[in-house]
């Protein structure tokens, strides 16, 4: 008896420990949500009293909506920096999530996200398949530089290739540095290349820029590199000989560079510019040795005279190709488009006004706020796309 | 006969010598890896100071390193919502599982909660993906937490399972032959007797669901424009904003990753030796 009393007692202490424990918990918690909510307060007022343009009367319709985008890694930055500056100046949230081209649209087209951020536009046949339902705008250019290492080399030369030599290179039949090909378009280079195996670096996961990069090749070297080379993830010849790499994303291929002596790979130009590496001119339809620069990739979109599509709800398809290897003797050869694709219809009327003035600002404010490494549009692009804001409308999607 | 002593001596110091050489080198990847982790991490949390965790996260222009507040917050709540979901299903199911040991219910049970375990966690993701996410329309931390409470609920019931295990059945008998059910028994012996074992099990899984990176990638969203959106709207997490943000060609960038994984080592530091001093504590 006396011992039965005792264990309910003892228990009594046990389970007050275990309510103490868990109002505690709840208590932390409320308390820590309570704190960032008043932060996450503070931040709008802040910023509403110091921009003249949003009256703090009238509360926009976008006020409680939250964009959210998600796709291609190379967009991730200069996303994550338009979101910032929209959410300070004009308390429009926007969210990107850098999960790749592929992905992306998968969440896009199951609707789990308002936009997708892709850096090829849709094939025809996909196309084909969302015809009249789905806008697609080029919002950024970005070009893909070639970056290699060869300790040799002083870092005032650079090497210049041609789109024959890189995909020899990277089919594996031009082996050495000092191959007789290579020193044909670089005389004053002879001596200085070593008689060394080129290790040629390449992506290992799905990525759209590989797709523009192979794009490229079979373009520029139809003879060599065949169509059957070209996609999102393709066999490269060069493994079977053993001095191929791949890396995971622009990341890895960098890395695998730069810690590879006598290696070459192709990434986005803003990791070759970052990280310091140095790039190979690359010859151009005009036979002219280009290095990737805002002037050389802004002639190469300017030169490329495209007929480009006139409306977003226009079939991109082939603009990919079109805008490879263009004419101009000072066009840099490996430029493209990256895409954000939008529904024409939301059933939320807050995300259309939220939408339109996303577009509408990007391709506006948004052209002179670009991140290095990414170039704006041509304005005849932007026209295009402002299209989308008045053909945007309130429906089923 | 002094000869085969000197050669057993021999044998016994040369195997010593060559455990405690394998010992070392199984702990130098560790080390280093804190290492670098320490100093990179240290710097950046030194330089940010406390804002590194009531800030927002940097942009590829921004001068300062910011914080990581949404991802420090987001993860609190995932793994704190995951727990209060897994951890009560974990805990009956080893309490029925241990109860009634003959039962082919429970030897179902058993074996399909344990092989919740070897399931790799991306897998996770894409089936509460398909299931939830798609049919919410949205990613969410709600989700998010759903992911991670299936990747913890295999290691709380393992943990869960050692606690009722560790009662002693003269204990159990003796509840028993007061005529307590065995509900009543759970509720005012079993749970005292293992109460910090039940503990350190909510710890540990606690801590698994915080370092997950894989549940959380098509779940969660991101969300770095403002601290807290909804439980029901995207959020972050640290383990997503180190993975992210560490690919990135920025130096910035770079600098967040480093500090944010310095952040949860030492998060997972505290929590795991609490978990460990508690077991520590546990006389009977």
């Amino acid at each position: 008896m006396h011992d039965m009393y005792n264990m309910y007692g003892k228990n009594w202490r046990v389970s007050k420990a275990f309510v103490l424990l868990i109002l505690a918990l709840i208590i932390t918690t409320s308390s820590v949500l309570i704190y960032f909510q008043a932060l996450n307060l503070m931040q709008p007022t802040e910023t509403y009293t110091t921009t003249p343009t949003v009256t703090p009367t009238i509360t926009p319709p976008w006020s409680d909506v939250t964009l959210s985008g998600a796709g291609a890694s190379f967009l991730a930055p200069q996303m994550i920096e338009w979101s910032r500056i929209l959410a300070e100046s004009k308390g429009l949230k926007v969210e990107y999530q850098s999960v790749g081209s592929g992905a992306g649209r998968d969440m896009f087209f199951n609707k789990v996200v308002h936009f997708a951020g892709s850096d090829p536009p849709l094939t025809k046949e996909q196309y084909m398949r969302y015809v009249g339902k789905v806008m697609q705008l080029p919002i950024v250019v970005g070009s893909i530089a070639i970056i290699y290492n060869v300790p040799e080399l002083p870092s005032d030369r650079s090497i210049c290739l041609s789109s024959d030599l890189i995909a020899l290179i990277y089919k594996g039949e031009v082996t050495y540095w000092d191959d007789q090909r290579i020193l044909d378009l670089n005389p004053g280079l002879s001596g200085i290349l070593p008689h060394r195996e080129i290790v040629a670096v390449h992506r290992s996961d799905s990525s759209g820029t590989t797709a523009v990069f192979t794009t490229y090749l079979n373009k520029a070297s139809p003879g060599i590199w065949t169509s059957n080379l070209v996609g999102f993830t393709i066999d490269w010849p060069v493994d079977a000989t053993g001095r191929g790499i791949g890396g995971k994303g622009n990341e890895g291929v960098t890395q695998a560079v730069k810690t590879t002596p006598y290696s070459l790979g192709y990434v986005e130009l803003s990791y070759a510019i970052t990280q310091g590496l140095p790039t190979a001119a690359i010859r151009n339809s005009e036979g002219m040795c280009v290095k990737p620069t805002n002037q050389t990739i802004l002639n190469a979109v300017r030169n490329s005279a495209l007929l480009l599509p006139q409306s977003p709800l226009d079939d991109w398809s082939d603009v990919l190709a079109r805008m490879l290897n263009p004419p101009g003797k000072d066009s840099y050869p490996i430029v493209s488009f990256s895409y954000i694709f939008i529904y024409r219809a939301y059933p939320d009327k807050n995300v259309v006004e939220a939408l339109r003035e996303f577009i509408k600002w990007i391709n506006t404010e948004g052209q002179e706020r670009m991140v290095p490494g990414y170039l704006p549009i041509p304005k005849e692009v932007r026209e295009i796309n402002l299209k989308a804001v008045d053909l945007l409308e309130v429906g089923e999607s | 006969m002094f000869r085969s002593y000197f050669i057993r001596k021999l044998k016994n110091y040369l195997m010593l010598s060559l455990a405690i050489f394998v010992s070392v080198l199984a702990v130098i990847p560790l080390f280093s890896m804190l290492y670098m982790v320490i100093v990179e991490g240290g710097k950046v949390l030194l330089d940010a100071g406390l804002s590194f965790i009531t800030e927002l996260p940097p942009t590829p222009l921004s001068s300062s390193i910011g914080g990581v507040a949404p991802a420090l917050l987001g993860s609190v709540l995932a793994s704190t919502l995951a727990i209060a979901i897994s951890g009560p299903i974990a805990f009956l199911v080893a309490f029925f599982v241990t109860e009634f040991k003959n039962s082919s219910f429970s030897k179902i049970s058993e074996v399909v909660v344990r092989s919740f375990s070897g399931i790799p966690s991306i897998i996770v993701s894409m089936f509460v993906y398909s299931t939830v996410v798609m049919r919410m329309g949205t990613q969410s931390l709600f989700a998010g937490s759903l992911s991670l409470a299936i990747v913890a609920l295999p290691y709380a019931y393992v943990y869960f399972t050692s606690a009722m295990k560790s009662i002693p059945e003269s204990l159990r008998e003796a509840a028993m032959s007061l005529g307590m059910s065995r509900f009543k028994a759970l509720r005012y012996v079993y749970v005292g007797v293992s109460k910090k074992y039940i503990l350190t099990g909510i710890l540990m899984s606690y801590i698994k669901a915080f370092g997950e990176t894989a549940p959380l990638l098509f779940t969660m969203g991101f969300l770095m424009n403002s601290v807290f959106a909804g439980f029901l709207q995207p959020s972050n997490a640290l383990p997503i904003l180190v993975f992210i943000y560490a690919l990135s060609p920025y130096e910035v960038f770079h600098k967040v990753a480093w500090g944010a994984t310095l952040l949860l080592i030492i998060i997972y530091l505290v929590l795991f030796s609490l978990a460990r001093s508690l077991l520590k504590g546990v006389k009977l």
